[in-house]
């Protein structure tokens, strides 16, 4: 029953006529265009995303009926300032680096607001319980939390630094993000934020089994239902049904006769002109499920008598390192630490649910807008669906609300291309938050058991290792993951033997594929916290029983090969080396004073070794461009889900130009207007595509100075570039402006665009060797945790963070990518385990709170690589490996008992301490 | 569109109108943080909204010797209130410790006892403090104690055409405590929570005791044998005369007849074992805070 309801909105009266039971949010965003206000859950006030203050007093808009601001005051984050009036809040965001995927935001700088308005001098304190509601995945929370005190001070009028930095260098100078000021005032459009009105809804009917046989899918019920066009089955697949490239065992859709693996499996498209008729027409289907025996536990799906989950058995993969004679070495150790390692299944938990827009484009191209790793490389998988040619398909990477390898997964591109394929209309989707943890890849529960051996001197001997690694229902993007399992699992150690076997198995649990170390946390989890294991049994110390047995520079690895370009892992352990004993020190003095208290301190110190950058030697193309306005353009595949690549490759091209970040336009990540940079993921697009960018742009340079050079009457070598004029020798009065260089350039038919590829296979000429890569980054952390032995509470306080992190071209943006890397590594180490078939949001997955950070400090430990572009080495992933081996070993130190399962909760806490024997 | 019909009185006389003229059907809306998420995921359909945030009964003053609380006032003004701090500071805390801040401006101390969630956080201290609520129809009042108001998890004794007009919490002598565990800091649903109050005679003497357990049972539990073993107890050093100590040992012995009178169940965020053992704790250090003894 509509009602007319009044109220002001962002200073101005409005008046709409709805339902008053509809929340604020969805009558913000789609009546009144508001699309700055997100949500981030099922509308049920788990995530902060949708905070608004009405009347001053911060609340979710998504528990707000509209009818209850009748009369009342609402101000959203579009009222709190715009790009060009910023309110103190969001400059001092931007400018601290509080805003990586920007999908919280508008939220956090609502309840900031709020908090500031009635108290101008909040303590540190007071803004995190005002934060506590607000989830963010992608900061840790820090950057945020150092944002609200810099804009308290400004607005009391004391003096703040201006973080503008408009003058200083490119690299190492101007930090702020590209698009920042659109970030911070909601402006931003994510996909489901971008206008399409006519654009039909798309639902996925699910599998509610683990695992079943598809007997019949009906879906005459559901046509009937008003607003329903069309549902899509297996057999309205025009080409393949597979996303073979990505998953080589996945269908887009179960056909009748297949078999749905598990939960969440798709089994059909509804299309409709409203999201309630789609979701009502999913309701309608009726699926004949014919259940099958379901196995969650990967060690059951290896028995010989399992039931084949694929056609050719539960293995997926396995990988295999021998080096050396293990068991001899293991015979020869003084000692062996023999034990069995366990990790949870994991959800990357952006903020941003998955969303995709599709349309058919200007040019009859099957297109669609949706967060991706690599638009060219879900194109190219996707083509196949609807048999089409590559060039017959447009994929474009918008704003993206975080993704951690969460948005590598293609399907979603897959079914809406499909859907638009069948419809020729613009159709959208986006995933409920339980649609979204029934349905994304997860991280792989591992289950590592670790033999090794060591000397009385603290001498590392031999390596048994053997990792089963439950991939769930599909590959996934998973078939590598025996071998990262190994290759972390080993670390940057010198091994006299090594038998390593990984396996990666099949279940009916959640396939499981990319997230954030592709593989490696739990092998390093497991590696680092037997070592420590070991470290306690020789009585030796953390840092030099590490130092002691990290392999060298230029030596020969138990991989059977030397890494070939720079090495930081010495650097790193001689960092962090007086954090860790002044931490040990202070918690041995803690717990003596203590000593009649529940509370113990622990310090623990874990370090990793990360092979970023996937695997192979890719051949990697980037292009710039002289603009007819006389601006630099490059064009490169880098998506930027909230790392910031974009950001680099802007100071990349304008510290190689020599000229400020203003005079570079950045065409970034669309199959139709850029090439393709080949990078999914694995923390390459700095080393590989920004490697790239500088090809390009310094080969436009040249050919700009070429032309010049004619112009001006020059040699080329006397030629300098500035924002918009090119210079002979520096000297202003000899000089051209930029657009008359490109307008000679059209005249002379000369491109101006050229192309500049990054190919270093004469530079690591180990490349053909199988699943090879050149770079490692490494990092030790510190973490300090605080531990009740009566109730198993656990409160990390510190973490010092030491990574190796090549030159660092946004020094911010690496502290930043480090400290959301820890917090998330925090989540795992304490309170993060999905469980199939249980969990089913935030409100029984719980992410780390601004109330859950520890104190961060980062060293940045800068080896320059000798081949990325200024010596830069990937960083996105690597600084959560050590997070949760430190914790945990902490926690195991405090209490005396090791904890060998993940996470580690105040029940799992409570049960080592009563076996460290101290309750 | 939800198609729900929606009034927003203004006068309680109203209110109860139209609660009593829909009776069954009617579904009362204050904050809104438990039912909007329900009716935005159709899990409830409600065929009729009655809001009850225009009534003027979001307050907390004194009265007659108690702390009078409007069932509309929300959590956040509880937890801001120097007045219920000082005379009800076990409630204080819980409402400072419970959801996030933009959970506690809409959520209200009436419709976190409706709910009657088992780990409800503003109901433990309500009944260790003997509170009670007042509950109004279109019929009458009638007032009932906190600890005799829920029935079940999501059952209360409210009926049809009835709503919670106020809290009550009478203003005593004592101390009052509230210690909660969850999984994590913040923004957390309490694994368990305990809320306890004891009065001192001349700060030496225990002449009364209460307990009250959350996330133990299925209802917010009032723990009476716990409360039994304290009662009469004096200091160690006390000159008073007392039938027994109220020492650690003491105390530990009524935080284990509290867990014994509970019924703990394994669930995703913790198993039985574990709220067993964190409990004791919890009764304990509650205890021995609102006491004065250290253990």
């Amino acid at each position: 029953m509509d009602a007319t309801i009044s109220f002001t909105l962002n200073g101005r009266a409005v008046t709409v006529r709805t339902d008053p039971v509809r929340t604020l949010l969805e009558v913000l965003r789609n009546d009144l265009g508001l699309t700055g206000t997100k949500q981030g859950c099922d509308l049920e006030g788990e995530c902060g995303a949708c905070t608004v203050l009405l009347d001053g007093v911060p609340v979710r808009s998504c528990l707000t009926p509209v009818g209850k601001v009748e009369g009342r005051e609402v101000l959203t984050v579009e009222g709190l300032g715009d790009p060009d009036r910023l309110h103190p809040l969001q400059k001092a965001f931007a400018e601290t680096g509080a805003v990586q995927c920007g999908y919280c935001t508008p939220g956090m700088l609502m309840s900031s607001a709020a908090l500031l308005a009635r108290n101008p001098s909040p303590s540190r304190q007071a803004i995190i319980e005002a934060l506590e509601g607000n989830l963010c995945r992608c900061t840790g929370y820090a950057r945020i939390i150092a944002a609200v005190e810099l804009a308290a001070a400004r607005m009391r009028g004391e003096s703040s630094p201006d973080g503008g930095a408009a003058q200083a260098r490119p690299i190492g100078g101007d930090l702020l993000r590209v698009d920042i000021a659109e970030r911070v005032t909601g402006r931003t459009q994510y996909v489901e934020d971008m206008p399409m009105p006519d654009a039909l809804h798309m639902r996925v009917v699910r599998s509610p089994h683990l695992h079943a046989r598809v007997v019949a899918i009906d879906t005459q019920k559901a046509l009937e239902v008003p607003g329903v066009l069309r549902v899509l089955t297996a057999a309205d697949i025009p080409g393949e049904n597979s996303i073979e490239g990505y998953s080589k065992d996945e269908t887009v859709l179960v056909p009748v006769g297949g078999t749905v693996k598990m939960v969440g499996d798709a089994v059909a498209l509804v299309i409709a002109t409203t999201p309630e008729a789609a979701q009502a027409g999913v309701a309608a289907v009726e699926v004949a499920y014919e259940p099958l025996p379901a196995l969650l536990d990967p060690e059951e799906a290896l028995a010989p008598n399992a039931v084949p989950i694929h056609a050719d058995g539960n293995v997926l993969s396995t990988f295999a390192v021998t080096h050396g004679d293990a068991n001899a070495a293991l015979a020869a150790s003084d000692a062996v630490v023999d034990v069995t390692y366990r990790t949870s299944y994991l959800e990357h938990a952006t903020i941003e649910r998955e969303a995709a827009l599709g349309y058919i484009d200007e040019e009859g191209r099957i297109t669609v807008v949706s967060g991706t790793h690599e638009p060219h490389w879900h194109r190219d998988f996707v083509a196949p669906v609807l048999g089409l040619e590559p060039s017959q398909v447009r994929v474009i990477m918008p704003p993206t609300g975080g993704s951690f390898g969460k948005r590598q997964d293609p399907w979603l591109v897959a079914a809406t291309a499909l859907a638009v394929y069948h419809m020729r209309r613009s159709v959208r989707i986006a995933y409920t938050r339980r649609e979204s943890f029934d349905a994304s890849p997860k991280r792989h529960p591992y289950v590592c058991r670790y033999t090794v051996g060591a000397t009385r001197d603290g001498t590392l001997t031999g390596l048994r290792l053997r990792v089963t690694a439950n991939t769930g229902a599909y590959d996934s993007g998973g078939y590598y993951i025996p071998n990262y399992a190994i290759v972390a699992g080993g670390g940057a150690y010198r091994w006299q033997g090594v038998d390593a076997f990984a396996q990666s198995v099949y279940t009916n649990g959640p396939k499981a594929g990319q997230m954030r170390g592709y593989g490696t946390p739990q092998s390093n989890f497991a590696l680092e916290c037997t070592l420590d294991e070991m470290i306690q049994r020789l009585g030796d110390d953390p840092v030099e029983f590490r130092l002691r047995n990290a392999i060298a520079q230029h030596e020969t690895t138990w991989l059977g090969y030397p890494v070939a370009e720079s090495l930081g892992y010495r650097q790193v352990l001689e960092a962090i080396r007086p954090r860790y004993q002044a931490l040990e020190t202070a918690a041995r003095a803690f717990n003596e004073s203590e000593r009649n208290s529940p509370w113990r301190k622990g310090v623990g110190l874990a370090g990793m070794w990360y092979r970023f950058g996937k695997y192979g030697i890719p051949r990697v193309a980037a292009e710039a461009e002289l603009g007819l306005d006389g601006r630099f353009v490059v064009y490169c595949s880098a998506p930027d889900y909230g790392q910031g690549t974009a950001t680099v490759m802007v100071q990349l091209a304008a510290e190689t130009l020599g000229v400020s970040r203003a005079a570079i336009r950045l065409v970034n990540a669309d199959t139709a207007t850029t090439l393709d940079s080949s990078v999914p993921g694995a923390s390459r697009a700095t080393y590989w595509v920004g490697g790239a960018v500088c090809r390009a742009v310094t080969a436009l340079r040249e050919v700009v100075a070429a032309v010049a050079s004619e112009m001006l009457d020059c040699p080329p070598s006397a030629i300098v570039l500035a924002d918009d004029r090119v210079m002979a020798g520096g000297d202003a009065r000899r000089s051209v402006r930029l657009s008359e260089v490109a307008a000679e350039m059209e005249r002379l038919g000369h491109s101006r665009k050229v192309t500049g590829v990054l190919d270093l296979r004469a530079q690591f000429p180990n490349y053909e060797r199988e699943v090879y890569t050149p770079h490692f980054v490494t990092g030790a952390q510190v973490a300090e945790v605080l531990v009740n032995t009566t109730t198993g509470q656990a409160r990390v306080t510190r973490v010092v963070a030491a990574h190796d992190v090549g030159h660092a071209i946004n020094p911010r943006d690496a502290q930043g990518q480090i400290e959301g890397a820890i917090v998330m590594g925090l989540g795992a180490a304490l309170m993060e385990e999905f469980v199939p078939g249980v969990t089913t949001g935030f409100s029984d997955y719980y992410i780390p709170t601004a109330k859950t950070m520890p104190d961060i400090e980062v060293i940045l430990v800068e080896v320059p690589s000798y081949q990325g572009p200024f010596g830069a080495k990937g960083l996105g992933e690597a600084p959560i490996l050590p997070t949760a081996p430190a914790i945990i070993n902490a926690i195991s130190r405090a209490v005396g008992a090791r904890i060998r399962e993940i996470p580690a909760t105040p029940e799992r806490i409570l049960a080592a301490a009563r076996r460290g024997g101290l309750r | 569109m939800k198609d729900v019909l929606y009034f927003a009185p203004t006068e309680l006389t109203e209110a109860l109108k139209l609660l009593a003229q829909y009776g069954e059907k009617a579904t009362i809306l204050a904050g809104g943080t438990d039912l909007v998420p329900r009716i935005n995921y159709y899990e409830l359909k409600p065929e009729v909204l009655v809001y009850i945030g225009n009534l003027g009964l979001d307050y907390i003053e004194q009265s007659d010797g108690k702390l009078v609380i409007g069932a509309a006032t929300p959590t956040a003004k509880i937890a801001a209130s120097p007045l219920v701090a000082e005379k009800a500071a076990a409630l204080a805390e819980a409402a400072r410790l419970s959801a996030s801040p933009a959970i506690r401006t809409a959520g209200t101390i009436g419709g976190n006892l409706a709910n009657a969630s088992p780990a409800a956080d503003l109901a433990t201290p309500l009944i260790a403090l003997g509170a009670t609520v007042v509950l109004v129809s279109a019929k009458g009042e009638r007032e009932v104690a906190v600890e005799e108001f829920f029935k079940g998890p999501g059952e209360t004794v409210l009926q049809p055409g009835e709503l919670i007009k106020e809290v009550r919490v009478p203003i005593k002598k004592g101390k009052s405590v509230f210690l909660k565990l969850g999984r994590r800091k913040a923004m957390t649903l309490s694994v368990v929570n305990v809320a306890v109050y004891v009065e001192m005679e001349k700060g030496q003497r225990c002449v009364d005791a209460r307990v009250a357990l959350g996330a133990m049972a299925p209802v917010p539990l009032r723990c009476k044998k716990a409360e039994g073993v304290l009662q009469g107890c004096v200091l160690p050093m006390s000159a008073l005369e007392g039938a027994e100590f109220l020492d650690k040992a003491r105390i530990e012995k009524a935080a284990e007849l509290a867990i014994a009178e509970s019924s703990p169940i394994d669930d995703q965020r913790a198993t039985a074992w574990y709220r067993r053992k964190a409990g004791k704790v919890l009764v304990a250090r509650a205890l021995a805070a609102a006491a004065g003894v250290a253990i």
